[in-house]
């Protein structure tokens, strides 16, 4: 219970930096940094909730490396994407 | 309530020597493996709608971030809070099953806050229709409606998974529908960011 009671407050908190770290106005991009901080903290918290809320760590130990495997993957398309959007604007003009 | 010996199988709930059928390295994940299918299911598929979403933002990052703008990132925040409490309570309550004591009070609550998540998305939904902002605003707006409405739906149909599993409380069963809403909680982690966040 001690772990799940953590983890709930390591996502909560998480939670909380996301939002400030996404936060402000209507303007302003976020910019690189503060985009792979969003990122990284969405991609830790699925990990959490898969370790500890599935517990995922009962499982045999292929399973939580091809499900972090994927979450990574896909955040790192996410962001790749995010970088070269700027690069995409600029050859579509 | 009755704690026999299905507290001390394999995850799975499957005894190898039952003679169930043999699911392979599905086996060793917790609850029904059919559920781990769908999951992963569930996961390729808002994985595309997030890459569409992102490579959609490329082609027209000025109308996106400008949609964008008209979110609630409180109210978004405030729903991944919900979430990820649900969860815990869902979490809490099949570790309570396991060790035999009562777990009811936790699936209602985790419920209920799944009620609080609809009911917030509701209010977002009004609001935003309510300023003209519907489906056929923009390409942003068609996707904010299709992502966070097929979530929205994920929610309602795990609302009433946990109610059945609720009621034929099973440790398999328990852990077959707490796996659904972990799912659920996961993909609103990663949706929220992307949708309302990122810029």
């Amino acid at each position: 219970m001690a772990i799940l009671t953590r983890t709930w407050t390591i996502l909560v908190l998480l939670t909380a930096v996301s939002l400030w770290a996404g936060r402000g106005g209507s303007g302003g991009s976020l910019g690189p940094l503060g985009a792979g901080l969003v990122l990284a903290a969405a991609n830790f918290k699925a990990d959490q909730i898969l370790t500890h809320y599935l517990d995922l760590q009962r499982a045999e130990s292929g399973w939580r490396t091809l499900f972090r495997v994927l979450l990574t993957l896909l955040g790192a398309t996410i962001f790749g994407i995010y970088a070269l959007s700027p690069m995409i604007g600029a050859a579509l003009r | 309530m009755s704690h026999d010996a299905e507290e001390h199988l394999p995850a799975g709930g499957v005894s190898p020597d039952d003679g169930a059928a043999d699911w392979g390295p599905l086996s060793s994940l917790p609850g029904n493996p059919m559920m781990w299918i769908l999951i992963l299911g569930e996961l390729a598929a808002f994985g595309a709608m997030f890459v569409g979403f992102a490579v959609a933002r490329a082609f027209d990052p000025v109308t996106f971030d400008a949609s964008q703008a008209q979110l609630d990132r409180l109210l978004g925040g405030l729903n991944t809070m919900v979430l990820v409490t649900s969860g815990w309570l869902v979490a809490v309550a099949v570790r309570r099953r396991v060790s035999g004591r009562s777990h009811r009070l936790a699936m209602i609550g985790a419920m209920a806050l799944g009620g609080v998540f609809l009911a917030v998305k509701a209010v977002e939904y009004g609001d935003k229709i309510g300023r003209g902002l519907t489906l056929e605003t923009n390409l942003f707006f068609q996707l904010y409606y299709l992502m966070t409405g097929f979530h929205a739906m994920h929610v309602a149909a795990g609302i009433v998974i946990l109610g059945i599993v609720t009621w034929w409380d099973s440790l398999e069963n328990m852990e077959t529908g707490a796996a659904f809403w972990h799912m659920v909680d996961l993909i609103w982690v990663l949706l929220y960011p992307i949708v309302y966040l990122m810029r």
